[in-house]
This record gives structure tokens, sequence and C-alpha cells, in this order.
């Protein structure tokens, strides 16, 4: 054979070869190409929900209020469909077409989260305008009664209106229940009752699923579900706690606030606070109008939290020092100035309430820490007892009652089970007061944290998933499991997760998920949101932010940026120590002056103002992710102790001032001991007073210094002459009580002429003794009455 | 005979082989960095549109400069979706301002243009948007790129929406622009 023939068959046997693999290949390359095509759609898409959940929570004043959150999450979704779509090439008003391919949008906030997802939500009858027809409007017809649950059918022809106008749809009132008993003979304790849809088109009161194929008789009479996709209520961060005589619901957040609320002993405790190191606060001093009291972790049970709040904000009189770790001070009196003469001394002091409110986040903080060191020091992870934390549990209830999908195939619920966090036999306690530091992601009680919130949100996602998975319409979505560093940027500040899944995408089916966190927004304070900002003196006196362009109107003269005025920090020279949020930089309010707010001013200041990027430079690049630890490593260094003062003063206050849509607004637990009429005063008259003792054995709590309240509970007044005849006239009595030797000091004077119900309250901090007996003692002899019922408070 | 026809044959195919096979190749990477090209001139366009709230003839001028710099034309559609301040939805929690919960309604490319150019003075070739609005940009070419005149001497393709270098790009609008 020649050359030539060898060749012209070596190209006639290779040409078909090399063109179908170089189809084949471009068809792979194609794949991949859409699929970071749609990645990078989703991403956009994710992005843009975010800046629009962003936005609007900046120009929203009660945008941390549950109910105005979640219309802003609702928009933030429809930017999300709307940039998708558009980003797909089909018109926004086919939401619908882009929707079946997003089994779940997770939106995590501060806390708790929102889930939007497909769910079966049942339909109610309603006629052609809407209006909801019940049983006994007419036109409804009771069919059969099937296993105590009536059967109806409705039709819109037997409907009768009030009138023939077409502008007027009232309906003609229904059938009275006689006539209703009398006529449709239904099931007689249904009257009234909203409608629901069952699979064959009938209608019934309840919900009810009765099993069996899909065209069997009982099937059909089921209720009728139909796939919506709808906003997911709020489901917090929270964990159940349950051992021994503890049985407590615990609200975690992204930072170290929480609130707990439940029984230890019998009392029933809300509380909600910052949960901090027990060695951060040393020690909280009063000193100025008459008080002198100096509180640490070993007396901090003499005290109430509230007794510091008035303290506090009272500055001209009363001096509340903090000290921290580290040597650190900070006062209600920090930054006061003088307003008419800034440069020296004067008699009007203005005083800056930023320094006082954060006084008041470290006192919270401290006796929050406190309490709950002492309460729930000894509660373990294992001791989780929601269905979601235990894999046990898991496995008898939800996950195996759906393995199979509609098309028959197994779902892999093995797989999901591997994703959970296993808290059994995990002895580790979060709440205990060594080596533990709330505010570091290495700390016990930050790791807990985490994975309760981990579990929450994987668990509540899988059975989005499942729902989804059961009538999809395309391939079995599996829930992905998230790495680390994701988790990291899901649970760092508000974020929303999107999944898009089951479009075509070249050989395979598109399966992938975006993730976006928000860097910016009204609703957490995170450490890379505290700025410090250099100021200089200009030769008028007043004070400027240096490094801000052409922003007079931060000129501190109007308190638009806080500012602490410590001249000790221009040693430092470059840095002073004034510290505010990002977010009121951007989205500046600027008081003008008119005294009106403008806020479409937008500045920014320096980016190496921002707390973390202050020290890369020249100091390593250890200060970069957590700048507490560098702050704190590095506190010899000169300059460090004010930085990390302005820091603690800027984060504490920034906290204190923010809004938690879970806080209590009573932090205390209470008891209440009904005493029935078993406990009267006494029948003495004659001469000196009455008193009746009250015997309070059930108490869980005995220490007076627990308790920080008593309200008595008294009835049947009445005052009697030597002969047993009663008096009548207006009268009062002052009635004292006392614990043993421990006497309130205030009595409650009442009018002692009416017998009704009414209550004493008696409130005092009491430092040692205890409360086994309550003596209520009446200056006049003859003065009767029972006590019901007595409500302890605790601390 | 034989020989000289399959000689034919053999230089026909290495022709192809040779010339045309190479030539396809090398003009579809061509086709692969205008694409790239163009993505970059879009995304930066429709950024730049959206942090600053405004649409200038210079930033339209420097978008068709660049993408044209690839040798092939292109339409370039321009389509804001400016939020009004009806609501769509009813709800008692509505509001007119809550960006997401309006209705939008679109301005095309030969609007915008004319509205560039129709104005005077300060506004003079710039077109504004708000906080809220959502641009997006399309652009396909609608020349034949060499890629495509190659395959079409294999295969023909027909019809209107055959492009080879498509880029899009769309974002929500973060800032109100000033006509300065």
């Amino acid at each position: 054979m020649r050359l030539q023939h060898i060749s012209v068959m070596f190209v006639m046997i290779f040409i078909p070869i090399i063109l179908v693999t170089s189809y084949f290949i471009s068809l792979q390359v194609n794949t991949v190409k859409l699929e970071s095509e749609y990645t990078e759609k989703l991403l956009d898409a994710t992005y843009d929900a975010m800046t629009a959940f962003e936005l609007n929570t900046a120009n929203e004043d009660l945008s941390t209020v549950s109910d105005s959150l979640r219309s802003i999450i609702d928009a933030s979704n429809n930017i999300f469909l709307n940039t998708l779509c558009t980003n797909l090439g089909v018109s926004n008003a086919s939401k619908s077409y882009i929707q079946p391919y997003i089994p779940a949008i997770l939106y995590t906030l501060y806390d708790g989260y929102y889930i939007y997802s497909p769910t079966n939500i049942p339909e109610i009858c309603v006629d052609t305008y809407g209006r909801t027809i019940r049983t006994n409007d007419l036109g409804v017809k009771y069919l059969e009664t099937v296993s105590g649950v009536g059967i109806y059918e409705f039709s819109k022809d037997n409907l009768e209106y009030a009138s023939d106008n077409p502008e007027d749809y009232s309906l003609k009132p229904g059938l009275s229940e006689d006539e209703y008993g009398g006529k449709l003979k239904g099931p007689q304790e249904e009257y009234g009752q909203v409608l629901y849809k069952n699979n064959n088109g009938s209608f019934s009161t309840t919900l009810h699923s009765w099993g069996g194929a899909k065209t069997s008789a009982t099937y059909q009479k089921s209720t009728y579900y139909k796939r919506d996709y709808i906003l997911k209520s709020y489901i917090p961060y929270s964990a159940t706690y349950s051992v021994g005589n503890k049985n407590l619901t615990i609200n975690f957040t992204l930072d170290n606030f929480m609130t707990i609320e439940g029984k230890i002993d019998n009392v029933y405790y809300t509380k909600s606070g910052y949960f901090i190191d027990s060695g951060l606060v040393q020690q909280i001093k009063v000193s100025g109008g008459g008080v002198s009291e100096t509180i640490t972790s070993s007396n901090w049970m003499n005290v109430s939290e509230e007794h510091f709040d008035e303290m506090i904000y009272a500055p001209e009189t009363y001096n509340v020092t903090v000290t921290l770790t580290g040597g650190i001070t900070i006062s209600n009196r920090d930054g006061a100035v003088d307003i008419n003469n800034p440069s020296g001394p004067g008699t009007v002091t203005q005083y800056w309430d930023d320094a006082q409110s954060a006084v008041q986040y470290y006192v919270d903080s401290f006796m929050f820490s406190q309490w709950i060191y002492a309460n729930l020091g000894t509660i373990k992870a294992e001791d989780l007892k929601n269905a979601q934390y235990s894999v046990t549990d898991i496995q008898k209830t939800v996950l195996d009652s759906i393995t199979k999908d509609t098309a028959g195939n197994d779902i892999q619920t093995n797989l999901y089970r591997d994703m959970l966090y296993n808290f059994e036999g995990d002895k580790t306690c979060p709440f205990s007061s060594t080596n533990n530091n709330p505010e570091s992601e290495e700390s016990i009680f930050y790791k807990h944290k985490r994975n309760v919130i981990k579990n929450s949100i994987t668990y509540n996602l899988i059975l989005s998933m499942l729902v989804y998975t059961e009538e999809s319409r395309t391939v079995e979505f599996n829930m992905p499991s998230f790495k680390e560093t994701e988790w990291n940027q899901i649970l760092n500040n508000v974020s929303i997760t999107a999944f898009m899944e089951g479009m075509r995408c070249g050989l395979k089916y598109y399966n992938n998920y975006a993730i976006v966190t928000s860097t910016n927004n009204e609703i957490t304070v995170t450490e890379n949101e505290i700025y410090y900002v250099p100021r200089v003196r200009t030769e008028s006196g007043k004070k400027y932010l240096n490094n801000i362009d052409d922003n007079e109107a931060l000129d501190t003269d109007y308190k638009i940026a806080h500012r602490i005025d410590c001249d000790d920090l221009d040693l430092i020279g470059t840095y002073g120590a004034i510290s505010f949020k990002a977010k009121e930089v951007k989205y500046d309010k600027i008081l003008d002056n008119s005294g009106k707010f403008i806020y479409d001013h937008k500045v920014y200041t320096d980016y190496d103002c921002i707390v973390d990027s202050n020290y890369t430079v020249g100091s390593g690049t250890d200060g970069n992710t957590d700048v507490l630890g560098y702050l704190t490593a590095h506190v010899s260094e000169p300059g460090i102790t004010e930085k990390l003062q302005a820091y603690r003063i800027a984060i504490a206050k920034e906290r204190n001032n923010l809004y938690k849509t879970t806080a209590f607004v009573d932090d205390y637990g209470w008891q209440v001991i009904f005493l029935g009429d078993s406990v009267s005063s006494g029948t003495k008259k004659g001469a000196g007073t009455t008193s009746v003792d009250v015997n309070l054995s059930s108490l869980s709590i005995k220490e007076l210094k627990h308790i920080k309240k008593i309200e008595v509970t008294i009835e049947g007044m009445k005052i009697e002459d030597a002969s047993g005849k009663q008096i009548y006239g207006v009268y009062t009595d002052a009635i004292k009580a006392s614990f043993g030797t421990k006497v309130y000091d205030k009595e409650q004077t009442i009018s002692t002429t009416s017998s009704s119900r009414r209550t004493l309250e008696f409130e005092q901090d009491f430092s040692d003794g205890n409360a086994a007996t309550l003596t209520l003692k009446t200056t006049n002899q003859n003065t009767q009455f029972t006590v019901e019922a007595v409500k302890v408070y605790y601390k | 005979m034989s020989d000289s026809l399959i000689t034919i044959v053999a230089i026909f195919l290495a022709a192809i082989l040779m010339f045309i096979f190479p030539l396809m190749s090398i003009a579809e990477r061509s086709d692969d960095i205008s694409q790239l090209t163009v993505q970059s001139a879009v995304t930066d366009f429709v950024d730049t549109a959206k942090s600053t709230g405004r649409i200038t003839l210079d930033e339209y001028d420097k978008l068709v400069n660049k993408i044209e710099a690839t040798g092939n034309t292109y339409d370039v559609e321009i389509e804001v979706k400016v939020l009004d301040e009806n609501v769509g939805k009813k709800s008692a929690w509505t509001q007119g301002q809550v960006i997401g919960e309006n209705n939008y309604y679109s301005v095309y490319t030969s609007q915008i243009m004319n509205y560039m150019a129709s104005m005077e003075g300060e506004g003079d070739g710039v077109y504004t948007m708000k906080e809220g609005d959502i641009i997006s940009v399309s652009v396909k070419n609608n020349n034949k790129t060499l890629s495509q005149t190659i395959r079409g001497i294999f295969y023909s393709i027909s019809g209107n929406g055959t492009y080879q270098i498509a880029a899009q790009s769309s974002g929500l609008v973060t800032s109100n622009g000033t006509s300065r």
C-alpha cells in the first residue's frame, strides 16, 4: 500500500473519532461554562437581595421590629427573584418560571432565621369574590360523616346574595343554628366553621389525612394541600435544656447576647443579657450622692440589676465606675464637656451619654453573667432536649418516615443524619465560669452555640428540602453540607443563602447555592463595624474628625460622631479614641444647624480607621481576624490600652443601644405561694400592734440576698372594736413587712375600710438572713385582714 | 489513475486538516477572548452605573469602544426598571418606600439615549436613576464572526437569534444619581 492510501485510511478512520470526541468535549466545556454562569447569576441575585435588605433596613427606623423585618425580607426575596429572572433572560413577570428551581432561601438574622421554601398549605373554601364560606352559609350541603369528620359540598350557584346589585357582594345571612341542625344534619359541633378543601373537591371543617392509594375513597376525602412558596415563621436560635430541677429554653444570638426562660427549682425565670467572661468586669464602684459601694463577683448577690440604672444615668450626682481586666476603667462621667467653655473649667457640664450606655452594658452583663455561673454552671451540652439535637430521635421520627421520593428512589436520610452534631455524650459545660470567654470564637460557649445554631438550621433546611424533593418535578435535591468556612460566613453576620436546583445545565442538572454575608445593616453590631477616628484640633478650639474629607457635619459640637474627650489619648499622637459604628458614617443622619436631619450625604471614613485594619500595619498579620484577641495580647505595647478602652466603650454602647426582639423587659425569677384563707391576722384586740406570721416553708430559695421584691395579696380588711363590732368610716393603716429581723424600710399605707383584694409591694436589697417567715405588722391593733398569696421575685 | 485520485483526496484532506481546522480553532479562541472582553466591559459598565446611580454618554461610549475593539459589531441593549411609587402587593405592611415591594416600569435603550441627547446644560448626556432601580445591560454581536463564517461553510445556521458573543449583567442601583 502506498503512503497516500495509508494517509487517506488514517484520516478516514480518525477524523470521525476526533469529531465525536471534540463534540463531546465541547459539550462538557459548555456544561462547565453554563454551570459557572448560573453560579454567577445566582450569586448576583443573592447579592442584590442583600443590598435590598441593607438599604431597606437603613431606610426604615423600625427595621428591627419583627413584623417590619418580615416585610423587608419579603421585599428582598422579590428582588432576588427579579434579578435572577432578569439575569437568566426571562422577564420579571415570570417569577413562577424560576420559583420551582429554588428549593429554599435562608435568611439568618441576629437572633433567629427565616426560611423561604415551598410548603404544603390547605386551601380554604371561598366564593367568587374571595370571601370565606362557612358550614352554615347557604350553598353548603352536608354529605356524610367519615370517622367523625363531616364532608360537605359547596356550589357557587346555590349561594344567595343580599341583593341583585352586582356591586353589592354581601352574602345573605346563613342558616341559624336551629335551621342548620334541621336541614343539614351534619355533626352538631360543626356550626359556622371555616371549610377546607378535600382532594376530591368536597370540603371539611378539620385538617385530616387518611392513608391509602391516591385513588382510594379515603385518600380522596383527605384534606387537599397545595404547594406554595411562603416565608416560614421566624425560628429563633433556641435550645431547651432539661436536667434535674432545671428546665430552660435559651435563645442564642450571633454574638454573646442571650435570653433565658424557664424553671429552676420551681422559680420561673426570664432573663436576658450579654454573657461575658467571668474575669472581664472586676468591680463596679459607686460614689457620690451619699452612696459608696463596691460590687465584685463575691457580693454581686447583694444588689439587683436595676439597682444601678438610675445612678448610671445621673452622672451629675453619682459616679459609677466599672473596672475591667487590664486596668481599664469606664465611668459614666467619661467625656464630660463644659458646653459653655470647651477648653476650660466651667459650671455647666454636658455628659456624654455613650459612656453611660457603655457602663450600663458592663453592669448588666456582669450581673447577668454572675447569675448564669451560679444557676446554669452545671448544665452540660448533652442536657439539650430538642428533637433536632438528638440523632436517635430524628431516626425515630422525621427522617425515617420519609425514605422514598415520589419516583420511588431512596432519600439518603443517613447522609442528613451525619450532618447534624450529636450532643449525646457531650459533657462540656457551655455556661461554666472557668476558661470560658463567650466573646471569643475559641470558647466552649461559642462552640456550643455554634453547634446549636448549625443543627437548628440544618434540621429545618432538611425538612424544607424533603418537602421540595417529595414533589420535585426533576431530580432529588440533596441538601448540601456546608463547609466550616461557609458556616463562618453564615454565622458571622446577617446572611442570605440561596439554593438553586434542577435547572437543565448541559449534560447534568444544576445544583448549587450562594451565600452572601451582610457587611452593613441595622440589626447587628460586629467588631469590624467599629471605627477609630483620629482627631485634630483646629485653631478655633473646635474639634474635628480628621481623615474624613469635606466633613464638617461630623463636628463633635453637634454630637454626631461619638467621642471620648480624654486628653491622655493625645499622647498616642495618631489616634484619638473616637469610636462609632461604621453605619453611622455610611448612612449618616446629619443634623444641620436648623436642627433637621439630612440623610443623603454619604461619607466614608478612611479605610485605616476600621478597627481590625488598624493592627496589621507594622504588627504582623495576627490582628486581622480577632480584634479583641489582638488587643488583649498586645496590651503592654504603647497606646494599646487606650485603643482597648475605646474599643470596649464603642462595642458596649453600640450593643447596649441595639434593639433586641427577644429581650425581656424584666429580668427576674418569681414564685407564688398560695396561702388561701389560712393566714389571717389574729383576734387579739387591745394594746400594741397586730402582726401576722406567714410561713413561707415552700419557698425554693430562702436566702434573703436572692430576693429582690415581694408582693403580698391581702383581702377582707376591716377594723373591729374591742367588743368585736365592725367600725365603719374612713380609716387608713400602715403595714410593715419583715423577714425575721430584716424590716423593709417602706411601709404601705392603705385604706382599711375596703374589704376588696389588693396587693402590697415591698422592695429592698438585704445582704444576709433568710426568708422562712414573713411578718406583716399593722400599727392599729384592731385591723384585721387575710393573706391570700405571696409572690416572691428573685434576682 | 487511482493513484492520482487518491493523491487529490489526500491533498484535499491535508488542506482541511492543515488550514481549515487550525483556522476554525483559532477563530473560536478569538471569539472566546472577545467574549471575556465584552463580559468584563459590560460588568464594569453596570457596576459603575449601579453604584453611581447614573448612566452617562461617556461611560456608554467607553463601553462601545471597548467591545468594538474586538473587531466585531454589537447590539447594546440597556433596560432600566424604574421603581414606581405604587406598591405591587396588597398587605397591611406594604409600603411604598420598601425596595422590592413596588411595581417596576421599564425604560429601554432608545428612550435612555433620547433622554441623554435631549438634555441640555447640566444634565447633558446623563441619565439618572434612583436607589432601588434595576439596571440590566445585554450585549450580542450582530455581525458574523470569523468562526461563524467558517462554520457556515460546513453547515448553515439560520435565524435572527444566532450570535456567538453575548454578555449580560444586571444589578440593583444603590444610590440616587445626580445629573452633575
